[in-house]
């Protein structure tokens, strides 16, 4: 489903961040990305989506292909990807000035078109999903980083992506409001979603995932079972 | 020790001595003149020729023939003549508060200035003339046939005495903007006094002169508490005009003719003629419910303004401020370049460029220029604020709704615009009261705010205080209600 090939990226002052990644992601599959801090995992997950720009390489989503350039030449593709794969931030980003149900509502309405009352009932939907019907009024500020969170998976979800990018879902919440979050997680994995999940959390990665790829320097450092895999990065 | 003692002594009697009130003894006036050696008269350089300017040749030095006649009334007091810059409208006041001895600039003996300052004998002999464009039958040479035209003369004139309840009086603070705009058909007439009108009216061959009004007398004016050096000045104008000493400054600056005859043989029943022919009908009349009303009409005027301009210089300065945060290269500069020179050059003369100076391309009405010129000039304000309050928006928003499949435009309008503009919300309600009080600029361009009613019945009354206090309560009637609306959205916002 999403093929990257030689994909190479340096930061402003020339320090590489990529050095040239190949890596295949198919669909129906959990990938976990692990790696040490600063390797490059993050970037390889923000470049599928354009959220940063590349140097050489490509990227391919299904039929559409990011090439290196930013959001330029890349416009057209960059809009058929992203809504085709969701993407979930280690500090939610929820729209600070909107309430939960709102959050989850506002890209189905102004960018699928959806009328408000289905977008409604669906938000409702997604929000009982991940367990805060009973928040749907909220603002963002009313809400525990946990509740944010999976407010944050239902917005993403509600665009019905057919993969989601989760960029260290729970590595910015308090040890006990990571249980929350991965409850979700464990059961989106399970109803078989394509996932890309950096994380830290080895114990989940090998609970949840079905491949897990270690990112080191810039580069595909190992790839395959969660289980032989992950065993040397404790 | 003693010594010290009494050093600082003496110094605190002379630092004392410089704190008492220089025109606090009537008789001394005259005396501290002499001691000063210097006559300090003040005047304004904006009227110009003939009255004052600064020498071509030479700005440092000043000519004119009021300098002439300065110097020959400093030379009786045997002393030397030294002019002090002052705004022509607020030289009584400014007398008043002892910024010069004596004020000479074309003051026109009349009730409003009689009542607060004591007059010499005339030094010359004026007349009201009328101006108007040339082959304009409506306008004909006397004071009734104005009534309901539109009337250009200077704020604060004898002129303006004259015609204030007959006509739609437009009011100037130059001598040449009443003809400019005369000849681009903004008003029908303009009433002046006849230097004024020859000078800056007579020469603008799209008009002609319809006649001389009235008539009246310059003089020099002196604090009513300075009786000696108002008499000490007149007896040197006495003696200027036997001499005809008078007669020569007048002849040279082409200022003479038989009107000025009675000058040489001015007697104190012409005095008391003069005085009194301006005082009978004035009796210190006090604010009126009128006032109250034309102060209501001002507030109005600068809220219509304000709110105007204020309606501009939203979606002015946010379409500057989304052009220079996300626009092409191109776009970037070119509101940047607007910015900077709007806020680096004072609103006062964009106001004037765009009234006076643009006048041959953009015919537009005193009312929508102050709203244009206020608007573009806040608009770069408001860009400012909108910029610091897009960069205080997280940049996670921006990257979430651009995952969500918004376009850059959808994820402004949705989603980073809504919580800058929340961001920007105290410092537009501050800019917005600024320009409440800004917007008493637009007097230059002749429309009538509320500072400018001030200043206007301040004359009537004879008096600043209480229209000064009625002013500053409708100001505050209109800024105050704003921060507490203003304070009541923040709290609502902040909430969510």
């Amino acid at each position: 489903m999403i093929t990257i090939a030689n994909l190479t990226k340096s930061y402003g002052t020339g320090t590489p961040i990529l050095r040239g990644v190949d890596v295949t992601f198919v669909k129906g599959q959990v990938v976990a990305i692990a790696g040490p801090s600063g390797a490059g995992k993050s970037t390889l997950l923000r470049c599928i989506n354009g959220l940063e720009a590349f140097d050489a390489g490509s990227i391919r989503v299904e039929t559409d292909t990011l090439v290196p350039g930013g959001d330029r030449p890349n416009a057209v593709a960059l809009a058929a990807i992203r809504r085709r794969v969701g993407f979930v931030f280690q500090t939610w980003n929820l729209f600070a000035h909107r309430t939960a149900i709102a959050n989850v509502m506002e890209a189905p309405v102004h960018v699928r078109k959806l009328a408000p009352r289905e977008a409604k009932t669906r938000a409702e939907a997604l929000l009982e999903r991940v367990g805060l019907a009973h928040r749907a009024h909220a603002y963002p500020h009313e809400l525990s980083g946990g509740e944010q969170q999976r407010v944050a998976i239902a917005r993403a979800l509600a665009m019905d992506p057919e993969a989601l990018l989760l960029d260290e879902p729970t590595s910015a919440l308090d040890p006990s409001r990571k249980g929350e979050v991965l409850a979700v997680l464990r059961a989106l994995a399970e109803s078989g979603m394509t996932m890309l999940l950096v994380t830290h959390d080895l114990a989940f990665a090998r609970e949840v995932a079905h491949r897990a790829v270690i990112v080191a320097e810039g580069k595909i450092a190992a790839d395959g079972d969660p289980k032989d895999v992950l065993k040397h990065e404790e | 020790m003693a010594r010290a003692t009494v050093r600082i002594a003496v110094l605190l009697c002379t630092l004392a001595s410089l704190l008492v009130p220089r025109a606090a003894f009537a008789g001394e006036a005259l005396d501290r003149v002499r001691r000063a050696g210097v006559l300090r008269w003040g005047g304004d350089l904006q009227g110009g020729e003939p009255f004052v300017s600064q020498d071509p040749r030479d700005p440092s030095h000043l000519i004119g023939f009021e300098v002439d006649i300065a110097a020959g009334i400093a030379r009786a007091l045997g002393v030397r003549a030294e002019f002090v810059e002052n705004d022509w409208s607020t030289l009584v006041p400014s007398l008043e508060r002892g910024s010069f001895d004596v004020a000479m600039n074309g003051l026109e003996v009349m009730a409003s200035r009689a009542a607060r300052v004591s007059f010499t004998r005339p030094y010359y002999v004026f007349t009201e003339r009328l101006i108007a464009r040339r082959g304009d039958t409506r306008v004909h040479a006397s004071l009734d046939a104005l009534r309901g035209l539109r009337v250009g003369t200077l704020a604060s004139s004898y002129a303006f005495e004259l015609i204030r309840d007959r006509s739609d009086v437009v009011v100037y603070e130059g001598t040449e903007e009443p003809y400019l705009d005369l000849a681009r058909a903004r008003t029908d007439a303009v009433l002046l006094d006849d230097i004024i009108a020859a000078r800056y009216g007579e020469p603008n061959a799209a008009l002609e002169v319809v006649g001389d009004v009235a008539e009246g007398y310059y003089a020099v004016a002196a604090r009513k508490s300075e009786p000696d050096l108002e008499a000490a000045v007149d007896t040197a104008i006495a003696a200027m005009a036997t001499s005809g000493e008078l007669e020569a400054i007048l002849r040279r600056a082409k200022l003479w003719s038989a009107r000025e005859e009675r000058l040489a043989s001015w007697t104190a029943a012409d005095q008391a003629k003069m005085i009194g022919t301006v005082t009978t009908y004035a009796a210190a009349p006090g604010m009126t419910a009128r006032h109250v009303l034309l102060f209501v009409q001002g507030a109005l005027m600068t809220l219509l303004v304000s709110t105007l301009a204020m309606l501009l210089a939203v979606p002015l300065g946010l379409a500057l401020a989304i052009a220079r945060r996300w626009g092409p290269r191109w776009l970037d500069v070119l509101a940047s370049v607007y910015v900077e020179i709007y806020r680096g050059t004072p609103v006062l003369l964009q106001l004037y460029v765009l009234y006076y100076g643009l006048a041959p391309i953009v015919r537009i009405n005193a009312v929508t220029a102050a709203v244009v010129g206020l608007g573009m000039n806040y608009a770069a304000y408001e860009a400012e604020a909108y910029r610091a309050g897009i960069q205080a928006v997280p940049r996670g928003q921006m990257e979430a709704a651009l995952s969500l499949g918004m376009s850059l435009p959808l994820a402004l309008r949705r989603v980073i615009l809504p919580q800058a503009f929340r961001h920007a919300l105290p410092n537009v309600t501050n800019d917005f009261i600024a320009l409440l009080k800004d917007s008493s600029l637009v007097s230059v361009i002749t429309v009538v705010e509320l500072t400018k009613q001030m200043t206007i019945t301040a004359v009537d009354v004879r008096g600043w205080l209480m229209p000064g206090l009625l002013c500053a309560a409708l100001y505050m009637a209109m800024s105050w209600p704003l921060s507490f609306v203003a304070r009541r959205l923040e709290a609502r916002m902040a909430r969510g």
